[in-house]
């Protein structure tokens, strides 16, 4: 696939690396979110714009993000920067870009309350997944409330008949594992795994 | 009002107990006197939960997430939905109505009109769940006992009232509780407080004390604080203080059926595990034994039968019809011998009035006490790691008595694991806030234009350090804080909403518990070389602890009180009157313990009444 043109998926994961300054964005959940951004009402129209102007900014052979041909390459990194800038700088881009980096950390937009004037609020689009999977919560090295712990990749993840001898908070948080989005956790709900919780309906 | 349709013509009562209210006392009450031969029926005002993963989905997708917002679809007849309509988003943050809406406490504007918001101080900040299973669905689950001198607040300080039982009345019963109801914790660091008393052994070890905690630990070791009487009487007292591990009622190891706490961080609003107690655990039990439960029924009068049989009990029962709350079909009456009155301490004092009973007195609705709260916040001067855990492990609990509260009002302290998420809604925040100082996800990109790694780097240096203590402070009980029937304003299904007039008064005795619990929160701040800190304001509660009690007080005297020592209403042994509405002084200690254990202690005593074998009126 390397002669294959970027989808417009891969480039929307790129101008979210960029923007959200985190790497190895999930493909699932930004599919999710390319879908939830141009289907906003007031922005999703500019989002093509977007990554067309960041794939612009960043293409060593189409120019330099200042517009100069200088001999000394700019690193794809101080061009991703700059070209981040440019958008967050931008009138008419940084309003999505912000949205943008939102939908990533939060799992939400911030918008207009449309029941409480002059207020905002932030919109999951009826999405309980991509609330626990903010990339906000990596970043901070915590977890939505609500939601597991994510687990280290081999321990249980069932709560055990026992007291947790070694519950996670009573220690610093593990700094060598990378920040990235976190692992899906509602359509964990109801099963072993996270305590069996479905409760029977009263009569 | 339509005409309720009674039972057949029969002067035998259908019930032996009719229990008003599934929260922690009916519920207790439903399951313990459960046996074969006792009929017992509980009527609900709110709905029933179905499914948990309902409330989950709910509160993962509301904006705000506060502590109503998973159960908007299920509690009535507050919040006042008729104000919402169906259109309104789910997202709203105008959906997340923290139920104080249905309140009565200001002249309500007609149409178009607006009204000057009364100062904190004046108004009622707690509120409460109409639910199947009630307000320990979001119940933090700290577990507090009273200690001896808070049956004895006038004896011991001169000040607000005495108990006519004491902490040896209810020893066996919080142990009880805490057995019944699964409590994690460990006293020995403040079992002094206890005096000479039995002390509590807890079912099981405490919840582990976070990383956080350890950290104040340390840096308060040796600490002490020092109250001086500003009345100028030249007095002094020096408290030793420590942070130590809260007791609560969630499980550090899998216990009665549910498993042990894992750190999903949100006791409030709703532990997704179970783990967290919650009264729906003994509704269930109750149910399992064939006691019959009608929820969407909201009890509106009560009448006394003729020659003591009993009381007859007339309730509303509603549906959902579009989003919105409506009649299902006429008022009913049922009837029963012994009455259990576990409304909570609005909704059961509102009742007697409407009924015109416990009229002997003038304090049915009287005395309503809240625990104030005052906050501070600040940046640690090392990283914290907050935003993990449970919010609460430990707490400072060493000035909740002493002679100090001959002057001034006992407090406890709690110490956060959640960083500035109770000042701000870190980490991205409720709404951009001031230039300096940025720290939440909405500072950082809406207002400083942040982006990429940059982003990452300082939005975990903002949180790292992010430290937030509260103390919750006793009220003394005062007759003009009250709960009256407001027949002017009609809940959706045309029955008189509370009235509340409520004031955390600016008087010498609230002023030096301010000053001592903002004093102290500098003196905690110290400790933790903090900085930008924010600290309280001497008069202005930051919030309330949703703790209503008060308004049908204990007491030896009919005149000026509601209940006997055996919670029974004066005059009436077959009506008994549970929750935090018959503490005669609201002290610093969480309620639910002493609701628990007091619920339980009645429970000989409805069956002495139904054996015909009645406990004297005290």
């Amino acid at each position: 696939m390397t002669d294959a043109p970027p989808s417009s998926l891969d480039n929307f994961i790129a101008v979210s690396e960029c923007l959200t300054g985190v790497v190895g964005l999930d493909a699932g959940l930004a599919a999710d979110y390319f879908d939830r951004l141009r289907a906003h009402p007031r922005l999703g129209s500019g989002l093509g714009m977007l990554v067309a102007r960041y794939v612009e900014l960043v293409d060593p052979v189409a120019g330099r993000s200042d517009g100069s041909r200088s001999a000394a390459p700019a690193t794809p990194e101080a061009m991703d920067e700059a070209a981040g800038a440019q958008l967050m700088a931008d009138p008419a881009l940084a309003p999505l870009a912000s949205q943008l980096i939102y939908l990533w950390y939060a799992g939400a937009f911030f918008e207009d309350d449309p029941a409480m004037p002059g207020r905002s609020a932030w919109d999951y689009g009826g999405n309980p997944e991509h609330y626990g999977r903010g990339l906000m919560w990596s970043v901070i090295r915590a977890h939505a409330p609500m939601t597991p712990w994510p687990a280290a990749p081999d321990s249980p993840t069932d709560a055990p008949d026992a007291a947790l001898p070694d519950p996670y908070w009573i220690r610093e948080p593990d700094f060598g594992t990378p920040v990235t989005v976190p692992p899906r956790w509602f359509e964990l709900e109801g099963t072993s795994s996270s305590g069996r919780h479905a409760d029977r309906e009263p009569r | 009002m339509s005409t309720p349709v009674d039972p057949p013509g029969d002067m035998v009562p259908e019930y032996d107990v009719i229990v008003v209210g599934s929260g922690l006392s009916g519920s207790l009450v439903a399951d313990r006197l459960a046996d074969a031969r006792t009929r017992i029926l509980v009527l609900e005002a709110g709905d029933t939960v179905k499914d948990r993963r309902d409330l989950i989905a709910r509160f993962a997708t509301s904006s705000s997430k506060i502590r109503h917002v998973p159960y908007a679809g299920l509690v009535s007849p507050q919040p006042y939905y008729s104000e919402l309509g169906p259109d309104t988003p789910t997202f709203s943050a105008r959906s997340d109505s923290l139920g104080r809406d249905y309140y009565v406490e200001q002249p309500r504007p007609e149409d178009g009109a607006t009204v000057a918001q009364p100062p904190r101080a004046e108004l009622l900040q707690s509120f409460y769940l109409n639910i199947a299973g009630g307000t320990t669905w979001h119940w933090q689950g700290l577990w507090l006992r009273m200690l001896p001198n808070d049956f004895l607040l006038q004896t011991a300080y001169q000040r607000g009232h005495d108990w006519p039982i004491g902490y040896d009345d209810l020893a066996v019963w919080y142990t009880e509780a805490e057995r019944e109801l699964g409590v994690s914790g460990d006293d020995a660091a403040f079992s002094h407080l206890y005096r000479d008393k039995e002390k509590p052994t807890y079912p099981m070890p405490p919840l582990q004390p976070s990383y956080l905690d350890r950290l104040f630990s340390r840096r308060l070791n040796g600490a002490a604080f020092l109250d001086y009487d500003s009345r100028g009487t030249g007095g002094t007292v020096l408290t030793p203080v420590r942070p130590t591990p809260v007791p609560q009622a969630k499980n550090s190891r899998r216990y009665d059926g549910r498993p042990a706490c894992d750190g999903r961080s949100s006791c409030i609003p709703l532990c997704p595990t179970r783990a967290k107690y919650e009264a729906r655990v003994h509704l269930e039990r109750a149910q399992e034994k064939h006691v019959e439960v009608r929820a969407r029924s909201v009890v509106n009068h009560l009448t006394a039968l003729p020659e003591e049989r009993g009381w007859r009990v007339q309730y509303r029962p509603w549906r959902w019809s579009n989003g919105r709350v409506e009649r299902d079909g006429p008022d009913r009456a049922v009837t029963a011998r012994v009455l259990v009155l576990a409304a909570n301490g609005i909704e059961t004092p509102k009742l007697l009035l409407l009924s015109d009973l416990g009229t002997a007195s003038d304090e049915v609705g009287r005395n309503l006490m809240d625990h104030p709260v005052t906050i501070a916040w600040a940046q640690a001067d090392e990283p914290v790691y907050p935003f993990r855990g449970p919010p609460t492990t430990s707490s400072i609990e060493s000035l909740r008595d002493g002679r100090f509260r001959t002057f001034r009002g006992a407090f406890r302290t709690a110490i956060r694991n959640d960083g500035w998420a109770m000042a701000n809604g870190a980490p991205n925040g409720w709404a951009p806030g001031p230039p300096g100082q940025a720290s939440t996800l909405l500072d950082l990109v809406g207002g400083r234009k942040l982006f990429g790694r940059r982003l990452v780097r300082e939005l975990f240096e903002r949180s790292q350090r992010q430290i937030l203590i509260g103390s919750a402070f006793e009220m003394l009980p005062d007759r003009k804080n009250r709960v009256l029937v407001d027949r002017t304003h009609l809940d959706d299904l045309g029955i008189p909403r509370p009235r509340i007039e409520f004031q955390v008064r600016d008087d010498p005795y609230t002023r030096a518990t301010f000053e001592a619990a903002i004093r102290f929160h500098e003196q905690i701040f110290d400790a933790m070389g903090a900085t930008e800190r924010r600290l309280g304001t001497i008069g202005v509660p930051d919030g309330g602890s949703c703790h209503i009690m008060g308004t049908t007080m204990m007491g030896r005297d009919p005149r000026t009180s509601v209940v006997d020592a055996h919670c029974r209403l004066h005059g009436h042994p077959s009506l008994f009157v549970l929750g935090g509405s018959v503490f005669p002084t609201g002290t610093s200690a969480n309620p639910t313990a002493t609701v628990a254990a007091l619920a339980l202690r009645a429970v000989p005593t409805i069956r002495a009444e139904l054996r015909g074998q009645r406990v004297p009126m005290l």
